[in-house]
C-alpha cells in the first residue's frame, strides 16, 4: 500500500462522516418528478428498441438454422422420422429451383423491379437511421 | 427503507412499469441533490438541476447498457449538469507525485475521542465539513458517505484516479486539522 492510499483505511473518519445526514430536497421532490414523467407528452415509457432484441437473437437464429440443416441432411437412423438427404435433394431442391424461376420471371417486369428496389432502399434507410440515432441524451 | 438493486427497478421501468422509477428516485434523491447543492450552493437551483436530471435519465434509461453502475452514470450526469449551470471550471488537476512528496505527513490519531458524546462528534464533523470548499465536500461525500470507489469518483468527476486520491488525501488532512482543536476544546470542557 502506498502512502497516499492510507486514507482508505481511515475508519474513524469514515464512521464519523457516514453518520452525518445528507442534504435532502423538498418533500414534494419525488412526486414532482413522477408527475412530470406521467404528464409530459414527450415522455414515453422507455422500452428497449426492437433492433436490440433482433441483434441479440441473431446467434440463436444461426445456431437453430445450422442444427436444422445438420439434422435434416443427416442419414442417421435416429433421425429417420425427419426428412433425409434424399428428400432434400429430390423434393426441396427442385421446389427451391422452381421458386427461383418464379422470382426471376417476376423481376422481368420493370414495375415490380422498381417497386422492390424502392421498398428495399426505404427499409434499409429506416433501419440505418434507427441504428445511428441510438445515442444517449448525455453522450455517455 | 430497504431498497433493491438498481437494475431491478431499471428492468421494471424498461418493461413498462413507470412507477418503479419512483423507487429509483427515492433511493438516489438525497445524494443527487447533495451533489448539485455542493456545486451550486443554492437549494432552489440544486433542486431544479436534480429534477431535470432525473427526468432526462428516465428518458434515456433505455440507452443505459449496465456496463457501469447506474449510480455512477446518474451522479456523473448531475455533476456535469451542475457544473454547466455554474459555468464553473472543472477542479484543477493537482500533480500527485510532487504533492505527496512535498506535503505528506503522518496524521496523528485524535486522542480522548471516546470521552466525547457521539452527537457532539457528529456536530464537529459537520462543522469541519462546512469549512471545506464545495468540490472538496463533494469528493469526501462521494467517497466516505456514499462509498463510491476511487474509480467511480474518477468517472463521475472526470478527474484522474491519481488526482482523486491526492485530493482525498489532502481533504482528510484538512479535516483532521479542523477537528483537532474542536476536540481539544471539548475534552478540556469535560475535564
Amino acid at each position: 500500500m502506498t502512502k497516499e492510499d492510507d486514507f482508505l483505511d481511515d475508519d474513524f473518519l469514515r464512521d464519523l462522516i457516514r453518520h452525518t445526514p445528507l442534504d435532502s430536497p423538498s418533500d414534494g421532490f419525488t412526486d414532482g418528478i413522477m408527475e412530470k414523467i406521467q404528464l409530459s407528452p414527450g415522455t414515453t415509457v422507455a422500452r428497449k428498441p426492437f433492433f436490440v432484441f433482433l441483434k441479440a437473437s441473431v446467434p440463436f437464429v444461426i445456431l437453430a438454422l445450422v442444427l436444422l440443416f445438420v439434422t435434416a441432411t443427416s442419414d442417421l437412423p435416429i433421425f429417420n422420422w425427419l426428412p433425409g438427404m434424399e428428400d432434400f435433394t429430390n423434393n426441396f431442391l427442385p421446389d427451391f429451383g422452381n421458386m427461383v424461376i418464379l422470382l426471376k420471371n417476376a423481376f422481368a417486369s420493370k414495375f415490380i423491379s422498381w417497386g422492390l428496389l424502392i421498398s428495399f432502399s426505404a427499409g434499409a434507410l429506416f433501419f440505418l437511421d434507427r441504428i445511428l440515432t441510438r445515442r444517449s441524451v448525455f453522450g455517455l | 427503507m430497504k431498497y433493491q438493486d438498481d437494475n431491478f427497478y431499471i428492468d421494471r421501468v424498461l418493461g413498462g412499469d413507470v412507477l418503479a422509477y419512483k423507487m429509483l428516485v427515492a433511493k438516489h434523491k438525497n445524494l443527487v441533490f447533495s451533489i448539485a447543492l455542493k456545486i451550486l450552493n443554492n437549494r432552489e437551483d440544486a433542486e431544479e438541476v436534480a429534477q431535470d436530471c432525473f427526468l432526462k435519465v428516465f428518458q434515456a434509461l433505455k440507452t443505459f447498457e449496465k456496463k457501469s453502475k447506474f449510480s455512477t452514470w446518474l451522479y456523473r450526469i448531475v455533476y456535469n449538469a451542475a457544473i454547466s449551470k455554474t459555468r464553473k471550471k472543472r477542479p484543477e488537476l493537482v500533480p500527485m507525485d510532487s504533492y505527496i512528496i512535498d506535503n505528506y505527513t503522518e496524521t496523528e490519531p485524535l486522542k480522548g475521542l471516546e470521552s466525547i458524546d457521539p452527537e457532539e462528534q457528529k456536530a464537529m464533523i459537520e462543522r469541519a465539513m462546512e469549512r471545506l470548499s464545495g468540490d472538496d465536500n463533494l469528493l469526501i461525500t462521494l467517497f466516505y458517505k456514499s462509498e463510491n470507489s476511487i474509480e467511480d469518483i474518477s468517472n463521475i468527476t472526470g478527474l484522474t484516479m491519481s488526482n482523486v486520491k491526492v485530493r482525498l488525501h489532502r481533504i482528510r488532512k484538512r479535516l483532521y486539522e479542523e477537528l483537532a482543536p474542536m476536540m481539544d476544546k471539548a475534552i478540556n470542557r469535560l475535564n
